[in-house]
C-alpha cells in the first residue's frame, strides 16, 4: 500500500504556476528523493503535502485517505512530520525541550490535569522526557540535553530538528534539505539514520541538492523543474537523464 | 437639521482623515504602527497655540510653525524610538512598545508644560463668519477645513504618484530589501515618510485646536482611536481609503452624538472597530501595501 | 524591622496587585497573543466584585470568585475574534477593548456610579490575603509552564508554523491563555477594589495598561520571575524616589524605550540567557571534541 500519493497536483499563485500536474508517490519503508534546480517548486510541494498551502487542483492521499482539504494541524496529527529548509527550532528553549514538544500529538492527559499538575500530566511528562533522552542518545546529543538551542552549532541544530520530527512518531517524514551545509561526515551519519528509519517502516521523502547523498540513499527519485515532473526512476537513471542534466545546467 | 449635522460630520471627518493620513502612511510604507502619532499631533497644536498667544503672530504663521514642528517631532520620534530597533532587527512588538514609550514621554512633557490645563486660542484668532444656503448654516472655518483637506490630499497624491521621491517611497512600501538593491536609501525614505506624517498631524492639530477651541495634553488619544478605525476601515496605506473612511467616521460620530448621546459616541466607535476587525479586518480599500496582512495564515 | 514593614505595607499591597496584572499580561504574551487587555479585565473584575457586594450584598469571597469568572469569560469571548488577527492588530483590538470598558464604566452610571465610581468599599483584603494570592498565582504559573500547556504556549509563541506542524491547536491554546489572563487580571481587579476603598473608571485606563505591559517588558516575558521583578521595580521606584512619582508617566515612557531597544528580553531573561551562554561555552569547549 502506498503511503503518500499526489494525483495531478497544481498550485497557482495569481498567474504564476508554481506546480503543474504533478503526480508522485512514496511507499512505506523506502526513501524517495525529490530533486530539481532551485526554484523548481520542491518546498512548495512539501508545503502542499503538509497543508500549509492549499492546492489549486488535484488530490493528495495519505494512507488511502484524501487529505487535500485538511488543515495543516489535522494532517500533522495523522502522522506527517517535516523538517524545514531554514531551521526552525524554539531558539530560547533547551535541546530536550525542543524534542519534547514533538510528543504533543501523543498527549492523552487533559488540559485540567496539565494546568494543575495532576498525576496523569506528571506521568506523561516523565514518559516524554524519558523517550526524548533515548532519542538524544541515538543522535549522540546526550551531553547537550539542557543547552539552549540558539547556541548550538548548525549541525547540532539540524539534529535537534530531526529528533523533534521523529518524536511525533511519523508515518511519513518529509525532509527539506536536511544535510545542506554539512560536511560529509555529518551527512553520512544522518544518512544512516534515515536508512534505519525507512527500515523501520517509515516513508521518507527527501528533498536534496547533494547528488551523492541522493544517490547513496534514495530508492526512487522524482525530478521537478519549474513545477513539472521531468523524470522519475532510480537515482542512477535519473542523474544521467538528458532532460535532468539540461535542467540543472541551463541551456 | 440632518443636513446641518451631515456637514458638521464631514468637516470633523476631514480632520480625522488628515490625522489618519499621516498614520496610515507610516503603516503602509514602513509597516510601523506609530502610537506616538497622537502625541505629535498634540504637541504641534501646542506649538501653534504658542505662536499665536505668546508670539502674537497671525494664524497663518502658527499654521506653518505647527506643520514644521509636527514634521520635526515625528522625525525625532523615529530617531529615538524606531531607529535603534531597526538597527537591531527588532520585531513588531518592540516597535509598538517603543512608540508607546515615546508617546508617554511627549504626553507627560506636555502635561507639565501646560500644567495639565486646557488652553485655548485667543479670541479672534479665526474670523467668525457664517454663511447660509437653504436651511444649512456653515462657517468660514468649515470651508477652510475642507479646503485644507482637499489641498493636502491633492499634494499627497501628487507627491506619491507623480514625483521621483514618491515612487521611491512606494517602492519601499512594496519591498524594502529590493529597494535597497535598486539604490534607494531607506534612511532617506524613513525621514521623508515620518516628516510628512508629522506635518499632516500638525495641520490637523492646529485645525482641531482652533475649531474646538481647546488644546490639552491628552487631545491626541481620542484621535488615535479614530486613526485605528480609519486605517482598518479604509485599508492600510491607502490615501483614498483614509479620506473616505475619515469622512464616514466623522459623520458617524456627529450623528451618534446628536441622535443618541455624546458620551456613547466613543463607545460606538470602539465597538465599530471591534466589529470590523471581526468581520473584515483587511478593510475595504487596497492601499500602498497590496498584501497587508491583518489575519494570521 | 516591624516598623519598616508597617510603614511600607500599602506599598507591598500595591506591588502584589500590580504583580497580578503583570502575570496576566505575561500569560497572554507567553502564548504569543499580543494583548494589552489586562487593565480592561481588571476593570471588569473590580466592578463586578464591588457591585455584587455593595449593591446586592453578596459576601466578599463570592464576589471575588465572580470577579475572576468575569475575567475568564471576557477572555474566552474576546479570544474568538482575536485569534484571527495578526500581532499588531491584536494590540489595537485589545487597546480598544480597554477603552470600551472605561467608556462603559463612565456611561453606565446607575450600575457603576459613573465618573464618581464606587466608594466606601470595605477594605477587607489585607496584605496576608494578597501574599496568598501572589503565591497561588506564581505556583499556578510555574505548574502551567511545566506541563503540556506551557509547552504548547512556548511553541506557538516562538515558531507558530512549527506548532501547527506538530499538531498543536493554536486557536485552542491562545483562547486558553487569554481566558487565564482574563481570570488573573479580573481577580487582581477585584482584590484592588476590596483593598482600596474606592474604584473609578480612570484607574483602569491607559496608566494601568502601560503599567502591566511595562512590568513584563522590564522584567521579562519568559521566566516566571520576569513579571515579579518588573512589577516590583515599577511600583517601588516612585516610592523610593519621591520626585519620580510625579514623573511616573515620563519615567515609564523612557524606560519602555530604553529597555526594548537595549535589553529587549527584559532584566530576568537577559540575565538567564547570559548565564546559559556562559555555562554552555564552558561545557561546549569540553564537549566539542566528541563530534561523530
Amino acid at each position: 500500500m502506498t503511503s503518500l500519493t499526489l494525483h495531478d497536483i497544481s498550485k497557482h499563485f495569481g498567474g504564476v504556476a508554481a506546480v503543474q500536474n504533478l503526480s508522485m508517490r512514496t511507499e512505506p519503508g523506502t526513501i524517495t528523493g525529490l530533486i530539481g534546480p532551485n526554484g523548481a517548486g520542491k518546498t512548495t510541494i512539501v508545503n502542499l503535502i503538509t497543508g500549509m498551502l492549499g492546492v489549486t487542483g488535484g488530490r493528495i492521499e495519505f494512507e488511502g485517505r484524501d487529505i487535500t482539504a485538511l488543515t495543516a494541524r489535522d494532517i500533522a496529527r495523522l502522522g506527517v512530520a517535516r523538517t524545514f529548509q531554514n531551521i526552525r527550532l524554539l531558539k530560547e528553549a533547551s535541546v530536550i525541550e525542543n524534542v519534547v514538544v514533538g510528543y504533543h500529538r501523543h498527549e492523552t492527559s487533559n488540559t485540567i490535569a496539565n494546568l494543575f499538575g495532576l498525576r496523569s500530566a506528571r506521568a506523561e511528562r516523565a514518559d516524554f522526557y524519558e523517550r526524548a533522552r533515548k532519542l538524544l542518545a541515538l543522535f549522540e546529543m546526550s551531553d547537550y540535553e539542557h543547552h539552549t538551542a540558539a547556541f548550538l552549532s548548525y549541525g547540532h541544530q539540524r539534529r535537534v530538528e530531526m529528533m523533534r520530527a521523529l518524536a511525533t512518531d511519523p508515518k511519513l517524514l518529509l525532509l527539506d534539505e536536511p544535510v545542506a551545509g554539512m560536511n560529509d561526515v555529518e551527512g553520512e551519519y544522518l544518512g544512516k539514520i534515515f536508512r534505519r528509519l525507512a527500515d523501520d517502516g517509515i516513508s521518507v521523502l527527501l528533498i536534496e541538492h547533494n547528488m551523492r547523498f541522493v544517490r547513496s540513499l534514495c530508492d526512487h527519485v522524482y525530478v521537478v523543474d519549474s513545477g513539472r515532473l521531468i523524470a522519475e526512476g532510480s537515482a542512477d537513471y535519473v542523474i544521467n537523464h538528458p532532460d535532468v542534466v539540461q535542467a540543472y545546467l541551463g541551456t | 437639521m440632518f443636513l446641518q449635522q451631515l456637514i458638521n460630520g464631514l468637516v470633523v471627518g476631514s480632520i480625522y482623515s488628515l490625522f489618519a493620513l499621516g498614520f496610515t502612511l507610516g503603516f503602509g510604507v514602513l509597516n510601523i504602527l506609530n502610537l506616538a502619532h497622537g502625541a505629535v499631533f498634540m504637541a504641534s497644536a501646542f506649538v501653534g497655540l504658542y505662536v499665536v498667544s505668546h508670539l502674537e503672530l497671525p494664524l497663518a504663521v502658527a499654521f506653518l510653525a505647527a506643520v514644521l514642528a509636527g514634521g520635526v517631532l515625528s522625525v525625532l520620534v523615529d530617531f529615538f524610538a524606531f531607529r535603534p530597533l531597526r538597527k537591531r532587527g527588532a520585531d513588531e512588538f518592540g516597535a509598538l512598545v517603543s512608540s508607546m514609550g515615546a508617546s508617554l514621554v511627549l504626553i507627560s512633557l506636555a502635561q507639565q508644560l501646560s500644567d495639565a490645563k486646557i488652553l485655548s486660542f485667543p479670541f479672534g484668532t479665526f474670523p467668525v463668519v457664517f454663511y447660509q444656503i437653504g436651511g444649512v448654516r456653515f462657517s468660514l472655518l468649515h470651508v477652510t477645513v475642507i479646503f485644507c483637506m482637499a489641498v493636502m490630499v491633492g499634494l499627497l497624491f501628487f507627491y506619491m504618484y507623480r514625483t521621483k521621491f514618491g515612487r521611491q517611497v512606494r517602492a519601499v512600501a512594496v519591498s524594502e530589501s529590493t529597494s535597497v538593491l535598486l539604490g534607494i536609501r531607506p534612511g532617506v525614505i524613513y525621514f521623508q515618510t515620518f516628516f510628512i506624517a508629522g506635518a499632516l498631524a500638525g495641520v490637523a492639530g492646529v485645525i482641531i485646536g482652533v475649531a474646538f477651541n481647546s488644546v490639552h495634553f491628552l487631545m491626541g488619544e481620542p484621535m488615535m482611536l479614530r486613526a485605528f478605525l480609519v486605517v482598518i476601515l479604509g485599508g492600510m496605506g491607502s490615501i483614498a481609503g483614509a479620506v473616505v473612511a475619515g469622512l464616514i467616521i466623522g459623520v458617524l460620530q456627529v450623528m451618534t452624538a446628536t441622535y443618541v448621546s455624546t458620551e456613547l459616541s466613543d463607545t460606538v466607535l470602539f465597538a465599530l472597530l471591534f466589529i470590523i476587525l471581526l468581520v473584515r479586518p483587511t478593510g475595504f480599500f487596497r492601499g500602498l501595501r497590496r498584501e497587508a496582512r491583518v489575519t494570521r495564515q | 524591622m516591624i516598623d519598616f514593614f508597617i510603614t511600607y505595607r500599602p506599598v507591598l499591597d500595591q506591588i502584589l496587585i500590580v504583580t497580578g496584572l503583570a502575570f496576566s499580561q505575561y500569560i497572554a504574551l507567553r502564548a504569543g497573543v499580543f494583548s494589552l487587555a489586562p487593565a480592561g479585565f481588571a476593570a471588569l473584575g473590580a466592578y463586578t466584585g464591588a457591585v455584587l457586594h455593595m449593591t446586592y450584598g453578596w459576601p466578599v469571597w463570592l464576589a471575588l470568585i465572580c470577579s475572576t469568572l468575569m475575567g475568564v469569560l471576557a477572555g474566552a469571548l474576546l479570544s474568538v475574534p482575536l485569534a484571527r488577527l495578526r500581532g499588531v492588530f491584536q494590540a489595537i483590538a485589545t487597546l480598544a477593548f480597554v477603552q470600551i470598558i472605561v467608556s462603559l464604566s463612565l456611561y453606565a452610571e446607575s450600575i457603576t456610579g459613573g465618573a464618581v465610581g464606587i466608594n466606601g468599599i470595605p477594605a477587607v483584603i489585607k496584605t496576608p490575603h494578597l501574599l496568598a494570592f501572589f503565591a497561588v498565582v506564581t505556583v499556578f504559573t510555574l505548574i502551567m509552564n511545566r506541563y503540556a500547556v506551557g509547552r504548547a504556549f512556548d511553541a506557538i509563541r516562538q515558531e507558530e508554523t512549527v506548532a501547527v506542524a506538530l499538531g498543536i491547536s493554536v486557536v485552542k491554546y491562545q483562547a486558553l491563555s487569554f481566558a487565564i489572563s482574563g481570570g488573573v487580571a479580573g481577580l487582581s481587579g477585584g482584590l484592588l477594589a476590596f483593598n482600596t476603598y474606592s474604584i473609578t473608571p480612570e484607574q483602569f485606563g491607559f496608566p494601568m495598561l502601560i503599567l502591566a505591559i511595562a512590568a513584563v517588558v522590564l522584567g521579562g516575558r519568559v521566566s516566571v520571575w520576569g513579571p515579579i521583578v518588573g512589577a516590583f521595580i515599577l511600583t517601588s521606584i516612585p516610592e523610593i524616589a519621591r520626585p519620580l512619582a510625579q514623573q511616573r508617566l515620563l519615567v515609564n515612557g523612557i524606560l519602555l524605550m530604553l529597555i526594548i531597544a537595549y535589553m529587549p528580553m527584559g532584566i530576568v531573561d537577559t540575565f538567564r540567557r547570559y548565564l546559559a551562554g556562559r555555562r554552555q561555552s564552558i561545557a561546549g569547549a569540553a564537549g566539542n571534541r566528541r563530534e561523530p
